[in-house]
């Protein structure tokens, strides 16, 4: 967690790395999501995800290129600049996909309306001070049953944690990235808020 | 849209849905070929990707069928979407390839180890209690930790198994899980 609101330049070879894995691993279901759900906001999050995984990618390599003193070191650092290459391209190809959202290319006259979840709206919201929920673990929030809401991701600065467990607890300026209904988004908004304590 | 074209549609996102949690899979599948250095999944990761290559194919002739009836720019994007999910699939490919290299760098090592699921292959034997057992009624992740996210069946993968999938013997499964599961998995296979 604390390397994690870390700017890429002050980050280690492996927070660097571990960084890169964790971008690759939720880029590509972000992108699908901006796709499935129509939204520039998360489409928007895939494009920020990606500079940031230029950003990683150009600090790695310099750490990368430092670290390297004999043949041995080199060969795997070799391996390690190829990897952070194969990862990079996957925010690039990720990048793709979503930016068919951001040019507003009609995608749903191809796959057919029942691409979109038409009841359900993916929506995203930054958790205000006063919010019951910090401090509340996922699990105490029953927010899915109660209001029918899942939280896909929660944004922590840079860091992202992607399908958060059972045991994620709420922290201030979380920005979550949730799906459901209408009615439960309008009920979401105004725990976030803190304008409402029971649900 | 005419009902043939709706079908078309269908299907086609079907195809979609399939590549991209196949694309997903090899990433993962990927990261653990390079962790434990285990040559048999990059072949693996090799083997998908030749079947992502007939899903692409597939998906990219049915968007070609549909395109009397439908906007240009869709077509232009969803066979935008079906490049860049195939494309994914390489960069997959490409990250287990090093496997073939020497030793890990040690920093890399711990940097993959961050998760604390691991991720195992395993054949199950004549006489495993799974054999002709759904998954559903094997209850696999309650039972070890362990979810099974693909089986290899002969030269086929199977992405994702459904509920009602049965396990036969000479399947291949791949789980993952927390390290305990594991033991409890391979006593079971």
């Amino acid at each position: 967690m604390s390397a994690m609101d870390k700017r890429p330049e002050y980050m280690n070879l492996k927070e660097i790395l571990v960084e890169m894995k964790n971008i690759s691993e939720l880029i590509v279901d972000l992108a699908y999501s901006s796709i499935l759900f129509d939204s520039e906001a998360i489409a928007d999050e895939v494009s920020g995800l990606e500079d940031t995984m230029d950003e990683l990618n150009y600090q790695l390599t310099i750490r990368a290129l430092l670290a390297s003193r004999t043949r041995d070191d080199a060969e795997q650092i070799s391996e390690i600049l190829n990897v952070a290459s194969a990862i990079n391209n996957i925010s690039d190809h990720a990048q793709n996909i979503s930016e068919i959202v951001s040019r507003d290319l009609d995608i749903h006259s191809v796959i057919s309306e029942s691409l979109k979840h038409t009841d359900e709206k993916i929506f995203r919201i930054q958790l205000d001070d006063l919010s019951q929920l910090i401090g509340m673990s996922l699990r105490e929030t029953q927010l899915a049953s109660r209001i029918g809401v899942t939280i896909i991701a929660v944004r922590k600065g840079n860091r992202w944690i992607y399908n958060p467990r059972k045991q994620y607890v709420f922290q201030k300026e979380d920005l979550l990235i949730a799906r459901g209904t209408e009615e439960g988004n309008l009920i979401f908004k105004e725990i976030a808020k803190g304008r409402r304590s029971k649900w | 849209m005419c009902h043939g074209d709706r079908n078309m549609a269908i299907q086609l996102r079907e195809l979609i849905q399939q590549m991209k949690d196949t694309s997903e899979l090899m990433i993962d599948l990927s990261f653990a070929a390079l962790l434990y250095r285990d040559r048999q999944i990059a072949e693996d990761v090799q083997e998908i990707e030749e079947q992502m290559d007939a899903l692409n194919y597939t998906a990219k002739m049915t968007v070609l069928e549909m395109a009397q009836n439908v906007s240009r720019e869709g077509l232009v994007s969803v066979l935008e979407l079906i490049t860049a999910t195939e494309n994914i699939g390489d960069a997959a490919v490409e990250i287990a390839s090093n496997v073939y290299r020497g030793d890990i760098h040690p920093i890399f090592k711990e940097a993959m180890q961050e998760t604390e699921d691991i991720v195992v292959r395993i054949r199950i034997s004549e006489d495993s209690v799974l054999v002709d057992q759904t998954l559903e009624a094997l209850k696999l992740a309650t039972k070890t930790g362990m979810h099974v996210f693909l089986v290899k069946r002969f030269r086929e993968y199977i992405v994702n198994p459904g509920k009602d999938f049965t396990l036969r013997e000479g399947d291949i499964i791949f789980a993952e899980g927390p390290s305990e599961g594991k033991f409890l998995l391979e006593s079971l296979t």
